[in-house]
């Protein structure tokens, strides 16, 4: 059938699965967030903390269906499992771009705030993190992006999201789902990564 | 209102060094005065500041504030009781300039009245037009204009003690010069009692009702700028002010005092008495003997008329008494 037919016929599942997807962005972005942001302070307040960056790493270097393989095991299949396997992939970019958000604030900044009495956390409340906010932005943007596109593997442990068109259009040649399923995600990819990039500019031209 | 700062026996040692950084320092600074902390990178000033603010922690001895030793007060209230300027500026540069002034008084609880009224206060104390430059940012100004800023947010809660380090190193010297006499004038206002840090000589002259001479973290003369300059304890003092020693003591002595008054009633000039005024322009009274050297080389002349705040001359001062007071020869 042709696409336009398709999209008539089976419309309101495209749009089902676009919002099991965008679930699945928003809940593995929050957690890669609070990951992230969390050892990239830690990192840049103490030294000691840098061994979980190369615990990180290895995360992101890991093959996605290695991860969702490891994790059916443990936490069996479902939402939860494809969640958590995946998210990982997110934290590297995050925690990387707080580091140096962080660590890239004037130290004469920093000196003037502690000489006239803040505390160590309002330094850090008022100071440090709005100053570091849009590096670990632009480090959110890129992991949603990407999370975005890893997401769709969540297909192969039974997760509805846009990845079961693709992988419905792979194993019964239908191009019209593998087509849908393709453009979506991509569309998806950059209109978050252009919103985000909006919200990150207009934060930096305040804290420059 | 403003406090007398008190250093007895202070020392800094770190960890690991065989010398000390600051070693057995030891003196006051009466209240609403300055002191100029000066001498070579290494010498201590900079620690000595901080250990005021206890940004950095002495090893040993006491400071005291209004005879307050100052680890008796709860750190955050110490230092958000002495206002704080470094050398670049250290504005935070999300904030607008008023935010950026409004800091302490913020941490204070003030009411955002009180706290809007004292920003165009200090704003209007400091040459920048409240309403032009309370909305702006940081990354808008020039640096003399960030360090105004910088000023005034250290004025903001109206502190007793104001503590500078090497404040106008940043900035080109003709902004320097006009930032040093605003100031000046700023403290004819408020005598707060300030501690500056700078390497610059002339800037201690300048600015300092007192200086500090350190080297290799002790104290090598303590005194005004005109005892230092007449009797320099130390060749290392001598060679701190250089060549120009004569020159720069010139500018601290006032013409006040060794000038020859005109018999009283006599007010104009021409008329014939026992002590005739020279013809030519006048200085003020007030002036130092180095505008009145200036003024006689200028003029040619060996003697030059002084005159008061009203324009009437008062007196002549000869270059023999030039001498005689700005002569930096032992006596």
């Amino acid at each position: 059938m042709s696409l336009f037919d398709y999209w008539d016929l089976f419309g309101s599942e495209i749009l089902r699965l676009l919002w099991r997807h965008l679930l699945l962005v928003t809940f593995s972005v929050a957690a890669a967030t609070a990951v992230g942001v969390v050892i990239g302070v830690a990192v840049a307040k103490d030294r000691r903390f840098g061994f979980l960056v190369p615990v990180a790493n290895t995360l992101q270097a890991a093959p996605e269906l290695v991860l969702l393989a490891l994790a059916i095991p443990l936490f069996g299949i479902g939402f939860k499992a494809a969640l958590i396997a995946l998210f990982a992939k997110g934290v590297l970019p995050i925690l990387r771009n707080t580091y140096s958000g962080i660590t890239g604030v004037e130290p004469s900044t920093l000196e003037a705030a502690r000489g006239m009495g803040l505390s160590g956390l309002q330094q850090f409340t008022r100071i440090e993190l709005p100053l570091a906010a849009p590096a670990i932005l632009a480090g959110i943007r890129v992991a949603a992006v990407m999370l975005v596109s890893v997401l769709t593997l969540s297909a192969y442990i039974g997760v509805d999201s846009l990845g079961t068109l693709i992988a419905q259009g792979i194993a019964r040649m239908d191009f019209n789902a593998l087509f849908t399923g393709s453009a979506l995600t991509a569309l998806f990819a950059v209109v978050l990564n252009y919103g985000l990039l909006i919200v990150e500019q207009r934060l930096a031209a305040r804290s420059k | 209102m403003s406090v007398a700062i008190e250093f007895r026996s202070v020392s800094k040692r770190y960890p690991g060094l065989a010398a000390p950084a600051v070693a057995d320092l030891s003196f006051t600074i009466p209240a609403g005065s300055s002191l100029a902390l000066v001498g070579p990178s290494g010498c201590g000033k900079t620690t000595s500041l901080k250990m005021i603010n206890r940004l950095i922690e002495p090893s040993g001895g006491e400071i005291r504030l209004d005879n307050v030793e100052i680890r008796q007060m709860p750190l955050l209230e110490l230092r958000r009781s002495l206002g704080y300027v470094i050398q670049h500026v250290g504005l935070f540069p999300h904030m607008t300039v008023a935010a950026n002034i409004a800091t302490v008084p913020r941490l204070k609880g003030w009411s955002r009245a009180r706290i809007a009224e004292r920003v165009e206060e200090l704003l209007a104390l400091v040459g920048l037009p409240p309403g032009e430059y309370r909305g702006r940012y940081p990354r808008q100004l020039s640096g003399g204009q960030q360090q105004r800023v910088g000023v005034a947010r250290a004025l903001a809660a109206d502190p007793p003690v104001m503590l500078m380090d090497e404040p106008f190193g940043a900035l080109d010297p003709i902004t320097r010069a006009r930032l040093q006499d605003e100031l000046i004038a700023i403290q004819r206002k408020l005598h707060k009692t300030i501690v500056f840090v700078t390497h610059d000589i002339d800037e201690a002259i300048k600015l300092g009702d007192r200086i500090a001479v350190m080297r290799a973290g002790r104290l090598v003369q303590f005194g005004s700028p005109e005892e230092l300059l007449r009797r320099p304890a130390d060749p290392y003092v001598i060679d701190l002010f250089g060549q120009q020693r004569a020159l720069k003591h010139l500018k601290v002595v006032g013409v006040k005092g060794h000038y020859l008054p005109l018999p009283v009633g006599q007010l104009t000039v021409g008329q014939p008495t026992a002590a005739k005024p020279p013809a030519g322009k006048a200085i003020s009274v007030d002036s130092s003997l180095e505008e009145a050297f200036l003024a006689m080389l200028e003029s040619g002349a060996g003697e030059i008329a002084v005159s008061n705040a009203g324009g009437q001359v008062v007196g002549s001062l000869s270059i023999e008494a030039l001498l005689a007071a700005g002569s930096v020869a032992n006596r």
